[in-house]
């Protein structure tokens, strides 16, 4: 065995993933050998290290989830590239995978059966081939298949036409200020049957306030969204840019319009302190005069007693 | 002659908008309540064996009936004057009994009960040592140490430790409370809940928003319409239901006799869960539409053998797996229609 190999030995040898017989010969070259005697301490070096700081360490919880579910991942990539050319190994024992590549078999040996049998019949029938790559290659690994609806069958070719959504797992970390980020945060705002992903999405926008197109959708859910925790947290967002003049007109709008009493309470009370001129006090009072809040009511009242006051 | 005549109503002019002042002796452990039109009420607890108040405008007209134990005071006021300020001065024992129509309130740290309601307006209060009920937008308060119920309006409510039970229901906003020594009842319109800790049972709905614990050591009842539920420590039975998010929790009991069944259901969502090795349960897991071309999404670290009929033979169809792990008993009943679920054991 060459140095590299023992090596590569050293380290599984740190996690008693050896043999007794692997750990024998490792250690006969250890001996004979400086280079990996020298490698062989430095990883145990290393590895004590390791495990002494191992206490400090705050790992994430779902480490060991995330961990797993990214190597089941992987198996069944393997196992897909490995399944186009791989026969089946006979075994007595019916594991799940052994019963879908039987199932597989027999699904192939019968569409091969078909096949043939339209051939026969039928010299000019259409590229079965390319149908059958097609249909193999339109649900990707790991994908989920909805709403499967057969819209057209035709027994002449003995083809079927299906449609239906095919939905993937995605899984991206990025920063909040590149493109894909904020195109999916922009994204889960418009999931009208998700409120939590709202929710989240414009409390992590919220975050970016400032920049104008952030604001346009922090705006857009304060005025449309119609879940009040997303509207509030929209709100919490642009508070500090209510002296603008977009946020300051979407408040409006907002004290306009709002249902509930606790935006129109938080919006009025935003509002108040970028209130200076008798004109923006009198539309505020305006908004509010009829409102069925005595709150806003009575702040939107207020402020037009405190402007003059101020004159 | 003019100027003598003028001089008084130019002073009663100058008085009118300012302060009125009231006051009542009060015993240290005595009540008030306070019945305001509008206003922002500001109690401070530095008081010593009376009641003052001081309302920033003289318009408003107060009533105040002084008894030894009770002081009551209601007012009157036009509405074109706003939302006057109400400074009230108390002994720090006295149980406040606060209403206002409008207006924000705000208490000091009391060592008595305090009842704080406007129908609009945010409430700030100390630390109070009794029990406690609120009503307004935003709320915002110290430690309690009895009971707590909050009925908000629409806003995030923030609380310290309660050293009662505690009950929540709003209309919409977040939710956030420390450790709560009893149990805990929370109903959200909206919005996420976030308690620290809880020696009692735990029951919570949401429409939408994450619900979260480090710790409850009674029962978890949790359902949320769309959001996560993430508890790091439950000691007793757990029910969490999701439409969309992911659900975690490890089960953590002091003692393995009582109930500790878990039903954890999620429509799209990852479910993870760790159950202590020597617990006895009886696991039921099952994802209804596993991937067309994956492998099984159940992961285990006890034995789980596949339970449905015919799984393996039509992809697609559910994946459903099982284990009796020490003889059977607590009821483990995972459920997601799509996504991972995640089985693990504890030492």
């Amino acid at each position: 065995m060459s140095c590299q190999e023992y090596q590569r030995q050293i380290v599984l040898s740190l996690y008693e993933e050896l043999n007794d017989v692997e750990r024998a010969g490792l250690e006969t070259h250890l001996t004979e050998c400086t280079g990996c005697r020298q490698a062989f301490e430095e990883h145990q070096v290393f590895s004590s290290a390791l495990a002494d700081d191992k206490a400090a360490w705050e790992l994430p919880s779902d480490l060991l989830v995330e961990s797993r579910r990214a190597l089941a991942d992987q198996l069944d990539r393997i196992e897909t590239k490995r399944s186009w050319w791989r026969m089946p190994a006979f075994s007595v024992v019916f594991t799940p995978m052994r019963m879908l590549e039987s199932a597989t078999l027999i699904a192939l040996g019968l569409a091969f059966g078909v096949y043939i049998s339209n051939h026969q019949l039928s010299p000019q029938r259409p590229a079965g081939d390319a149908l059958a790559t097609a249909t193999l290659t339109a649900v990707p690994q790991n994908s989920l298949v909805s709403n499967v609806r057969i819209v057209n069958t035709d027994s002449n070719t003995a083809t079927v036409e299906f449609t239906g959504d095919v939905v993937q797992p995605l899984r991206f970390t990025g920063r909040l200020e590149d493109d894909t980020t904020r195109q999916l945060l922009f994204s889960a705002l418009q999931d009208s049957m998700n409120p939590g992903s709202r929710m989240q999405a414009v409390e992590v926008l919220a975050r970016k306030s400032s920049e104008p197109s952030v604001k346009e959708v922090l705006i857009h859910a304060l005025l449309n969204d119609e879940n009040l925790s997303v509207r509030l947290k929209a709100f919490e967002g642009l508070k500090p840019f209510a002296g603008d003049d977009d946020v300051r007109a979407a408040f409006m709008e907002a004290l306009m319009k709002d249902k509930n009493d606790g935006v129109r309470v938080l919006v009025v009370d935003a509002l108040a302190p970028f209130t200076k001129s008798e004109a923006m006090a009198n539309s505020i009072e305006a908004v509010t005069r009829n409102d069925d809040n005595t709150y806003v009511r009575l702040k939107g009242q207020g402020l037009v007693h405190s402007v003059g006051a101020q004159r | 002659m003019n100027l003598r005549l003028s001089l008084p109503a130019l002073l009663l002019a100058l008085l009118l908008p300012l302060s009125l002042f009231a006051k009542c002796p009060i015993t240290p452990n005595g009540r008030l309540v306070v019945r305001a039109p509008a206003g922002n009420l500001q109690v401070d607890t530095t008081g010593t064996d009376s009641v003052d108040i001081e309302v920033s405008n003289r318009q408003v007209t107060v009533q105040e009936t002084c008894r030894k134990e009770t002081v009551d005071i209601s007012a009157t006021a036009p509405a074109s004057i706003g939302i006057p300020d109400w400074k009230i001065r108390v002994p720090k024992g006295v149980t406040l009994d606060l209403s206002t129509q409008a207006g924000t309130i705000q208490i000091a740290d009391t060592d008595a009960e305090a009842l704080l309601r406007t129908s609009g307006g945010k409430v700030t209060a100390g630390n109070i040592r009794g029990n406690m009920l609120i009503v307004g937008t935003e709320v915002r308060t110290g430690n309690i140490g009895g009971n707590a119920e909050v009925r908000g309006l629409g806003g995030r409510i923030q609380l310290g430790d309660i050293g009662g039970n505690a009950e929540f229901k709003t209309e919409g906003g977040d939710i956030t409370a420390g450790l709560v020594k009893g149990h805990v009842k929370a109903q959200l319109g909206s919005g996420s809940f976030i308690i620290r800790e809880s020696n009692g049972d735990v029951v919570v709905t949401t429409e939408a928003g994450d619900i979260k614990s480090d710790y409850i050591r009674g029962s978890f009842d949790g359902k949320t319409d769309s959001g996560n539920i993430r508890i790091e420590r439950a000691g007793s039975w757990v029910k969490a239901v999701t439409n969309v998010g992911d659900i975690f929790f490890r089960l953590s009991p002091a003692n393995y006799t009582g109930d500790l069944h878990v039903t954890a259901e999620a429509t799209l969502g990852n479910i993870t869960m760790y159950v202590p090795k020597a617990m006895k349960a009886t696991i039921d897991a099952v994802i209804e539409k596993p991937p067309l071309n994956g492998k099984s999404r159940i992961f285990s670290d006890f034995a789980l053998k596949g339970t449905g009929a015919i799984k393996g033979l039509l992809p697609g169809g559910p994946d459903r797996q099982g284990a009796t792990v020490n003889g059977g008993g607590n009821n483990i009943k995972v459920r997601t229609s799509s996504g991972t679920i995640n089985i693990f054991s504890l030492e």
